[in-house]
């Protein structure tokens, strides 16, 4: 390998003259014509047409005709490309940093002085730096382009031609606004050369880079920046004159037409790109992982244009069967099926482009290629997905991914189809410049020849690779081992061993002929020549039929207890069980509960099926689903911790519909669950409410028409952060009433705004739109409820009196475990409260939490749930609710109605869920006995008439799960072992 | 309910002049004789005994059986009618970090881990709280006797059992030092969920190092320890060395905590070589039943101490938790349970149930806290079951013990004395349903 690289530096031409250059001359000019003629290949123009026995005219760089038969002009160097074909060399519209000089290694990302010093003291770094009239966040670099700073780097710009590109789309990976890009040449020279197209794109990610600022820290938080940058572009470019400058947001809205490109590193950050742009009508290119196979239906709804990386897993390592036993089932899956990726994308009609980028080396691009063809892609589609797509996604398809007349001179000399398995770009010709991979010019001395040393005749037969032709010799048919040839272009020298003599021959080509001098081990003189016969017949090489290799179903979600089939919803009826209505009627015996179209129907005796589906539930029970009203499950990020204020983050914005708790949750009766934002702050953010619909993605997920929440936390986690304010609970207090007064002057001010007629807005500065002030109006204006994480009583009485001081009430004081003291006071506010059943003692402002907190709270007349917070727990609230009959003596009712009923009330989705009702959503569980009993089991959990938890489906998803992992092992174990590579994973850098 | 309130009312008379959010007060000697008589017995050997009667004296069983066969003499006992109650043998709490940790998040309440690697000399019972506002707490739901460790190095320490009614904590001893925690390094770091996700950078090199390092550091102080064990008198007194004498002739028992499969063969193949004579797997989940057949074949006991914890794997069953406890039991494998976290070794009875409902029966179960556990820490000689001539550590609940719903616990007596239920859950209660009282 190494030495091929130094063959790639030694083939590339000295000087490039031809170019234009408006830098004045030094010294002598050597300006030459530079005009190339290629005839007789099979040319293929584009990825649909081919030329069969066309001829190119080069000059200038450009391509000056294609045709049959052309005419070249005198002074032409013509090169006979019989045999070749030519193809439009390849674009990658992903070239991180190729050409950045600023960059810092990979390691670094993420790792600014600024967070270093962070995370080394555990205090933000104190003065802020005046900083230029840029974006007020350092994730946002989008007035940055990198032609500000962009010089090809050569050993790269080698690897990229080696790989057949001609072009590449250059940008800088820092940051989550990334500035724009530029499409680049990959031949060397000067950069104004090369730079084809300046400001070809404009750059996103999810990634914060090497930013100064710690906010924002999380997925959620860098979308609510975006957001926030967005609407502060709507709003700058409303501003009058002179009256607020903004290099990002300027830079923001003068490049808002480019093709908008936005980095993901799973496909669900696909979807969530998605939904930003969607709110501010952007079309993203999506530069994906290579996992898109796993959620094609929802990526094909985007409507998004994606570029993907060909970088497949390596193979896990499952020599042992107990290390394996600890390797993923998702891990195996997604090494067995990424390689057909690009095939289930393709098929499923998606426009994509292909990227070198994310490879562990650059020289496996084409090999990876050649697999994902094998793995299904058309080679149609291979080739327009590395020429055209790539060209027309940034609107250069005027200019490469194509050979027509005027087009750039950027094109790959090869030995025949490129995809075939031993295919060999011979020549990338870059910008009118061949860069030779393999010298052409070398002459094909490949042949049967008789050499003639001194008087000796032997027989001597060149054959294999044109350009290094290894030898055979022999004295009649007697082979002389360790005879060896060697070619320098014109000049060829000959080693080898006869009767303990050994004979050292230097010579050049003669025609077709070798000639010339050697000396014996003697020191003896002597001629040589090697008179040519014929041509030696190359043993055609036969190649293996590709099958194609065997690949697993995808599942939904993409996760262990998946299924290719997502169960659907059914009209069911469950016959003769103890029914929990949570309603008047309370526990009815020997009933049956009627389930159509996603509702409950009926509750009765003796009811008709109506064509449902029967289910025998003798002896069984039936409760409504169980409501997690406090959980962190399925989400992405959980704190945005860098602020004290975040309540512009959205878990919306990051529910993972793959997580396994879901499923897990499932299995315990819960059907619906509010995902929270954590308690790292005063106000966090704002939560979601889903319901465990295992297998839909995360809008499927997010239940309609719903509330919005806020989250609020006091105490210890908020006042952790000793460089943060606050510290004290005195500070909790004063940073969040400072909130909720800007957001009332906030309200007003727009309300003022609003209420003006459009004649007299000109000229007047709108206000700002502040998502962190429009989530707290959003509560002032109670379609948002405050959700406070709250411990002791006297944070608990603080929040409810700032409440009141508001006009609002707390909807609910979370786990607060001192509830009890102050439960009158709850009661008397119509606060809510949601609590642990037993949590304590494991910081100090619970030690005094006490497992009679809910019945004291119930007794004083709190609307009162339990949660989780935790998805172990998650999947027990049945047996937590249990609880509050021994501790305090709850009728068993009203104890199932803490983890059912109240939650729906305090989440407002009581109209709909919460009890056993005809016309509320059918999400029921049956279990196997009482259900606050230790011994009973969730047998059947269904959401709105679907059944997401069988215990019986699960013991078979189980048993395909064992077989799918074993079938995956063994064809890993049959694979010959490669050798470990120790360099940086295979993966996209965030 | 009402009646309920008029126990809790007597019993706050009895504790007249105790302040609140105090310890109650430890209970005096047994006095004279008790009979439990009419309660549903179950003795903690699988047998059930209805309408039974249990009597003792001077701490010590000394009747067990249908309240028909009792012949002794009740005129002069103290005979308390438990009809309609169960009767169950005291609970046992096994490795666990209670007296030692009094709130986890504050840091100068903790005293379960001492600095440095190899601590075998240190003692938790010397640092066991007796005034523990967790023990009662505990204590209330059944849970007579724990076994107190130290915890989270390679050697942390000594384990001592200890009953959970006592002035201090030499009184509370029940079994001094006859346990060694040992925590067998980790050789794997965690694995990301599939290979294209940050951060998947695994450093097998140094991971490697790091544990080869751990072990032999472990190999060099058990390897020392034996050398030592046999000088009679040694020219150096090594506390450490010393500390570590009892694995070698069996008065000690190591407890290994190895949470990877093949750490688990490597830990108890390495005290097998050293020559220790008891061995019992802690911890024990999945990684562990992956080994059953070598943990069979070398008779090593398990704890496990997450029934109520997720399963290892996104992949594992997801219910394979409270099913792992009746697997090993079906394998012939001494099994008993722990609560992970002491201050909630209340929960102990219910993890009990929840195996109980996977797979064993309520008998079955209610031994995986009891004589297992009894077994386990090498005190099934005194207690873990209600049998003539075992100490008379006795639990009276109004239901089932083992089910949340109906675990209610009346009375319970540590070595015949009848220890107060009273705790500070009750005592917040009481105060604070005071408060509302007046209101009205």
């Amino acid at each position: 390998m190494r030495r091929y690289f130094l063959f790639l530096i030694l083939l590339i031409p000295l000087r490039i003259t031809a170019q234009t250059d408006n830098a004045p001359v030094t010294g002598v000019s050597d300006k030459r014509a530079e005009i190339y003629g290629l005839r007789n290949a099979l040319v293929v123009v584009d990825y649909q047409t081919t030329l069969e026995n066309a001829d190119i005219l080069v000059s200038d760089g450009r391509i000056k005709e294609i045709g049959k038969g052309l005419v070249f002009p005198k002074g032409t160097i013509v090169y006979d490309m019989t045999g070749k074909t030519i193809y439009p060399s390849f674009i990658d519209l992903y070239a991180a940093n190729y050409g950045v000089r600023t960059q810092s290694s990979a390691a670094d990302a993420g790792q600014s002085a600024y967070m270093t010093a962070a995370r080394q003291t555990g205090r933000q770094p104190a003065a802020e730096t005046p900083r230029t009239a840029d974006y007020w966040n350092d994730g946002i670099n989008a007035s940055y382009n990198v032609s500000e700073e962009l010089i090809p780097d050569t050993r790269t710009a080698g690897e990229y031609r080696q790989a057949g590109f001609g072009a590449v789309l250059a940008f800088k990976a820092d940051g989550i606004a990334r500035g724009t890009s530029a499409l680049v040449a990959t031949g060397e020279g000067k950069t104004n050369n090369l730079l084809i197209k300046n400001r070809a794109s404009a750059n996103y990610s999810f990634s914060r880079g090497r930013s100064e600022d710690s906010y924002p820290s999380s997925q959620f938080g860098i979308i609510a920046l975006l957001r926030q940058f967005f609407y502060d572009a709507q709003w700058y470019s409303q501003l009058p004159p002179g009256y607020f400058h903004d290099d990002g947001l300027e830079a923001y809205n003068a490049n808002a037409s480019l093709p908008q490109f936005f980095e993901v590193t799973d496909k669900l950050e696909i979807m969530r790109a998605d939904r930003i742009g969607k709110e501010f009508n952007i079309s993203y290119i999506i530069k994906g992982a290579g996992d898109e196979y796993q959620a094609l239906n929802d990526i094909r709804k985007t409507g998004v244009g994606l570029i993907l990386p060909v970088s497949f897993p390596e193979a896990p390592d499952v020599k042992d069967p107990f290390d394996a036993a600890s390797v993923n089932y998702i891990t195996l899956k997604h090494y067995e099926m990424a390689p057909a990726n690009l095939a289930f994308v393709s098929k499923a009609g998606l426009t994509f482009s292909i990227t070198s980028s994310d490879l562990r080396r650059r020289s496996d691009f084409l090999t990876n290629i050649k697999k994902a063809i094998k793995y299904g892609l058309p080679e149609a589609e291979a080739l327009k997905a590395l020429t055209y797509t790539p060209a027309a996604m940034i609107g250069a398809a005027d200019l490469v991914g194509s050979l027509k007349k005027n087009m750039l001179a950027n094109f790959l000399v090869t030995s025949g189809n490129i995809f075939s398995e031993n295919s060999v770009i011979y020549e990338n010709w870059v910008l009118g410049i061949p860069y030779r991979l393999v010298d052409l010019r070398i002459t094909d001395l490949r042949g049967k020849y008789t050499l003639t040393v001194d008087t000796a005749q032997y027989n001597m037969v060149l054959s294999g690779v044109f350009n290094k032709p290894t030898m055979k010799l022999m004295v009649d048919s007697t082979e002389i081992r360790g005879a060896a040839f060697t070619l320098e272009k014109d000049l060829v020298s000959i080693t080898f061993e006869r009767a303990k003599t050994k004979f050292r021959l230097s010579g050049y080509i003669a025609g077709k002929d070798m000639e010339g001098k050697g000396q014996t081990d003697a020191g003896k003189w002597i001629s040589w020549k090697a008179t040519y016969k014929e041509t030696s017949p190359e043993q055609a090489k036969t190649s293996k039929p590709s099958t194609q290799p065997e690949i697993g179903k995808v599942i939904y979600p993409f996760a262990p207890y998946g299924s290719a089939e997502l169960p659907v919803q059914e009209d069911i009826l469950f016959l003769n069980a103890s029914v929990w209505t949570n309603e008047k009627e309370g526990i009815l015996q020997n009933t049956d509960v009627l389930v159509k179209g996603g509702k409950i129907a009926r509750i009765g005796k003796d009811l008709k099926s109506e064509g449902a589906k029967v289910i025998d539930c003798t002896r069984k029970h039936i409760t409504s689903g169980i409501i997690d009203e406090h959980s962190h499950i399925a989400t992405s990020s959980t704190n945005e911790g860098a602020q004290a204020i975040t309540s512009e983050v959205r878990i919306g914005d990051v529910i993972n519909p793959e997580n396994i708790n879901i499923y897990r949750q499932l299995s315990g009766g819960v059907t619906a669950a509010h995902i929270l934002h954590g308690s790292a702050n005063p106000i966090g953010g704002q939560s979601v409410l889903i319901k465990h619909r295992w297998g839909h993605s995360a809008e499927e997920l997010k239940i309609a028409n719903q509330p919005g929440f806020l989250k609020h936390a006091l105490g210890e986690n908020v006042k952790r952060s000793a460089s943060r304010y606050p510290v004290t609970r005195m500070g909790v207090d004063q940073i969040i009433r400072d909130a909720y007064f800007r957001a009332v002057d906030y309200n007003n001010k727009w309300k003022a705004w609003n209420a003006l007629k459009p004649a007299e807005k000109v000229g007047k500065v709108p206000p700002r739109r502040d998502l962190e002030l429009d989530a707290i109006v959003d509560v002032l204006e109670k379609r948002s409820f405050i959700e406070c994480h709250t411990y002791v009583q006297s944070e608990g009485t603080m929040i409810m009196k700032l409440a009141e001081d508001f006009g609002l009430k707390v909807n609910s004081l979370i786990h607060f475990n001192e509830g009890y003291k102050v439960a009158d006071q709850l009661a008397r506010g119509g606060h809510g409260a949601s609590v642990f059943s037993d949590w304590w003692d494991y910081k100090y402002e619970v030690y005094e939490g006490i497992p009679y907190n809910a019945s004291m709270l119930l007794s004083q007349g709190v609307l009162t749930c339990l949660h989780s917070d935790d998805a172990e727990m998650g999947r027990r609230l049945n047996q937590e609710a249990a609880k509050t009959v021994k501790y305090g003596g709850v009728s068993e009712t009203e104890a199932l109605k803490l983890v059912t009923l109240n939650p729906a009330k305090l989440l407002h989705l009581d109209d709909r869920m919460g009890s056993i009702k005809a016309g509320k959503d059918a999400d029921l569980v049956v279990w196997s006995g009482h259900p606050l009993s230790i011994y009973s089991r969730a047998l059947k959990t269904v959401i709105d008439g679907t059944v997401y938890f069988d215990e019986e489906t699960d013991a078979l998803l189980r048993q395909q799960i064992i077989t799918d992992r074993n079938r995956i092992i063994a064809n890993i174990l049959r694979e010959p072992s490669q050798t470990p590579s120790s360099t940086t994973p295979n993966m996209p850098r965030r | 309910m009402k009646t309920r309130l008029i126990y809790i009312i007597l019993l706050s008379a009895m504790l007249t002049g105790m302040a609140e959010a105090q310890g109650p007060v430890i209970a005096p000697a047994q006095g004279k004789q008790v009979i439990l008589s009419g309660g549903t017995i179950h003795t903690g050997t699988g047998e059930v005994i209805e309408n039974g009667l249990i009597a003792f004296s001077a701490g010590k069983i000394t009747y067990v059986g249908k309240s028909t066969g009792f012949t002794g003499d009740r005129s002069k006992a103290e005979v308390i009618d438990v009809t309609g109650n169960h009767v169950y043998p005291g609970l046992i709490l096994p490795n666990t970090n209670l007296g030692l940790v009094e709130i986890s998040g504050v840091d100068v309440t903790v005293d379960n881990r001492e600095t440095g690697d190899l601590n075998p000399n240190v003692r938790s019972i010397v640092a066991y709280n007796t005034d523990s506002h967790v023990i009662p707490v505990v204590r209330s739901n059944g849970v007579l006797i724990a076994q107190v460790v130290p915890s989270g190095t390679l050697l942390p320490g000594s384990a001592t059992v200890v009953q959970l009614d006592a002035w201090n904590w030499e009184d509370a001893i029940y079994r001094a030092d006859n346990g060694l925690i040992m925590g067998w390094p980790r050789k794997s770091s965690v694995q990301s969920r599939y290979a294209s996700e940050m951060p998947a950078v695994q450093a097998p090199a140094q991971g490697e190092s790091t544990y080869d390092r751990n072990v032999e550091k472990l190999e060099k102080i058990f390897t020392d320890a034996i050398a030592y064990s046999q000088l009679a008198k040694p020219a150096d007194y090594n506390l450490r060395l010393e500390a570590m004498k009892g694995l070698f002739d069996g008065s000690k028992t190591l407890y290994i905590n190895a949470s990877e499969s093949k750490g688990i063969i490597a830990a108890v193949s390495f005290a097998k070589r050293h020559g220790v004579k008891e061995i019992v797997l802690t911890g024990a989940d999945e990684n562990a039943w992956a080994v059953k057949d070598f943990l069979k074949e070398y008779n090593i006991p398990v704890i496990l101490s997450d029934v109520h914890g997720l399963p290892q794997y996104e992949s594992s069953d997801i219910r394979l938790p409270f099913k792992l406890a009746s697997m090993f039991m079906k394998e012939g494998i001494l099994t008993g349970l722990t609560y992970s976290n002491q201050a909630y070794g209340y929960n102990l009875p219910f993890v009990a149930g929840q195996v109980g409902a996977y797979g064993l029966s309520r008998e079955e179960a209610l031994q995986t806290v009891t004589l297992n556990n009894a077994r386990i820490l090498g005190i099934n000689d005194v207690t873990g079951s209600l049998e003539t001539g075992k100490d008379a550590n006795i639990v009276v609940s109004a239901g089932d013990i083992l089910d949340m719903m109906t675990n209610d616990v009346r009375y319970a007596f540590i070595q015949g004395r009848n220890i107060s239920l009273d705790n500070k859950f009750k005592q917040l209660h009481r105060r604070f349903q005071s408060k509302y009282s007046q209101g009205k």
